[in-house]
């Protein structure tokens, strides 16, 4: 009784907390200056959950900001949803594979790969849903690629405040040495 | 693989398969429809603080005299009202002449208030906007947007049921039929450039356009009716061997301030 109580709680608390990313990506961000209208907050907190998750927690967490973003935004309906579980995929098998720690450098390595991957995916999935709907494909003009550069820096940047902050919070970043006079050979 | 399972990853691709398909039969409108209803207030509010933290980031690093800046403006004011005032004799003096020809009265569209909730996430970043208002609420596209002071800031590109796309003049994905507000009112194509400001193009080189005077709209495209104040003319470029001449705008309103703005519904 009292578990499922606090998996409710757990569930009403994620879905807050998406909604609330998602307004503040889209209301707040674009309104503010410095072009910080570039950074993906959502897909560097997806990056994130998935490090100190696990990947079905951060599965949900895409399908949820995928839908509102479809919702809340002009892209074809699809090409956000997409896009972030398409990206969550490809950077649990990075982190899998090749970087295993959670240091500073495996996380910006990480949200490179994502925030190019999820361009990328963005770019192929809506020029697929358009091709189906009829609807004017994405323009890839100059603009496009300064705004995928500065997406990039922006979403760096978040990472190291984000690493950080969490590394002052918590010892989940902290990395941990075998003393010698406790191994007993 | 710690985690991982192909079957719970399989499962998840399908279920997103499933959203989208039941979003384009429409099974989810319902869901949606909340969710927008819902949200479209927070964002807004939302983007209305970013637009106030970045009006004051504005101000403190302008560098702007602001005594000398007031002193412009009052003087601008009192031009301005010499002119109201001016222009009130003539308007009284039309309306009686209108009467006495018996003139059709002038048309009058309605406004619709729209909150600007959002701008582009995409590379047209700062060129479009989203409004918090849409199909459902009478929109569609080519509606233009205007300012609370009633100059044109846009025009409607893309609707959904409560939401729509505006492109904003100094986008290139915006266009307008214009005129200049000059002796021989000349006509031409207005579309944005680099986000920053507005060229006029195909307008005869015969024409005579001076920097400093009005563009408005020319009232040649549907539903954008005669006289939404574009901008002024900033510079003319003028080459013999071109076939047209081309001049630049310069919009009247802060485009990256815009908050609430007015949408002009067909009659």
């Amino acid at each position: 009784m009292n578990a499922s109580k606090n998996n409710y709680r757990l569930l009403i608390f994620n879905v807050l907390a998406a909604l609330i990313l998602v307004f503040i990506q889209q209301g707040l961000l674009t309104g503010l200056p410095f072009g910080l209208a570039s950074l993906n907050l959502p897909l560097v907190a997806l990056i994130f959950i998935l490090v100190f998750t696990d990947l079905k927690t951060a599965f949900y967490w895409a399908v949820g900001l995928g839908f509102l973003l479809d919702l809340f935004t002009f892209y074809p309906f699809g090409a956000h949803l997409l896009s972030f579980s398409l990206t969550l995929l490809v950077v649990f098998l990075l982190l899998e594979k090749f970087f295993t720690n959670r240091s500073l450098y495996s996380f910006l390595a990480l949200i490179t790969a994502a925030s190019v991957f999820y361009q990328l995916f963005l770019l192929i999935t809506a020029g697929l849903i358009n091709l189906f709907t009829g609807a004017a494909g994405v323009d890839l003009g100059i603009n496009f690629w300064l705004f995928a550069g500065r997406e990039l820096v922006f979403n760096l940047t978040a990472a190291i405040a984000i690493y950080y902050f969490q590394n002052f919070l918590s010892n989940r970043l902290k990395p941990v040495f075998l003393q010698k006079s406790n191994v007993n050979f | 693989m710690k985690n991982f399972s192909l079957r719970t990853v399989s499962y998840f691709f399908a279920a997103i398969i499933l959203i989208i398909l039941l979003h384009y039969f429409g099974a989810l409108s319902p869901v949606e429809r909340v969710l927008e209803r819902v949200g479209n207030p927070f964002v807004s509010g939302f983007h209305a603080f970013g637009i106030r933290i970045r009006d004051f980031y504005d101000r403190q690093t302008s560098g702007v005299d602001l005594e000398k800046e007031n002193q412009n403006f009052q003087s601008q004011i009192e031009q301005l009202t010499v002119e109201v005032a001016r222009l009130r004799t003539l308007e009284e003096e039309n309306k009686s002449l209108r009467e006495q020809l018996d003139f059709r009265n002038k048309e009058k569209r309605q406004l619709m208030l729209v909150n600007i909730s959002s701008r582009a996430l995409a590379g047209d970043a700062n060129q479009t906007v989203t409004l918090d208002r849409g199909s459902a609420d009478g929109l569609s596209a080519g509606l233009p947007v205007v300012s609370g002071a009633g100059l044109l800031i846009g025009k409607i590109v893309e609707t959904k049921k409560h939401l729509s796309l505006a492109c904003l003049v100094t986008s290139s994905r915006c266009q307008f039929a214009a005129t200049v507000e000059n002796q021989n009112k000349t006509i031409g194509l207005t579309k944005g450039e680099l986000g920053l400001t507005i060229k006029m193009d195909f307008i005869p080189q015969t024409e005579v356009i001076n920097q400093g005077e009005l563009v408005m709209t020319s009232g040649l495209e549907q539903n954008v009716p005669r006289g939404l104040v574009l901008g002024k003319i900033s510079q003319v470029q003028k080459l013999n061997k071109e076939l047209w001449q081309t001049a630049t705008i310069e919009p009247l309103v802060n485009l990256n301030d815009l908050v609430i703005a007015s949408v002009l519904l067909p009659q």
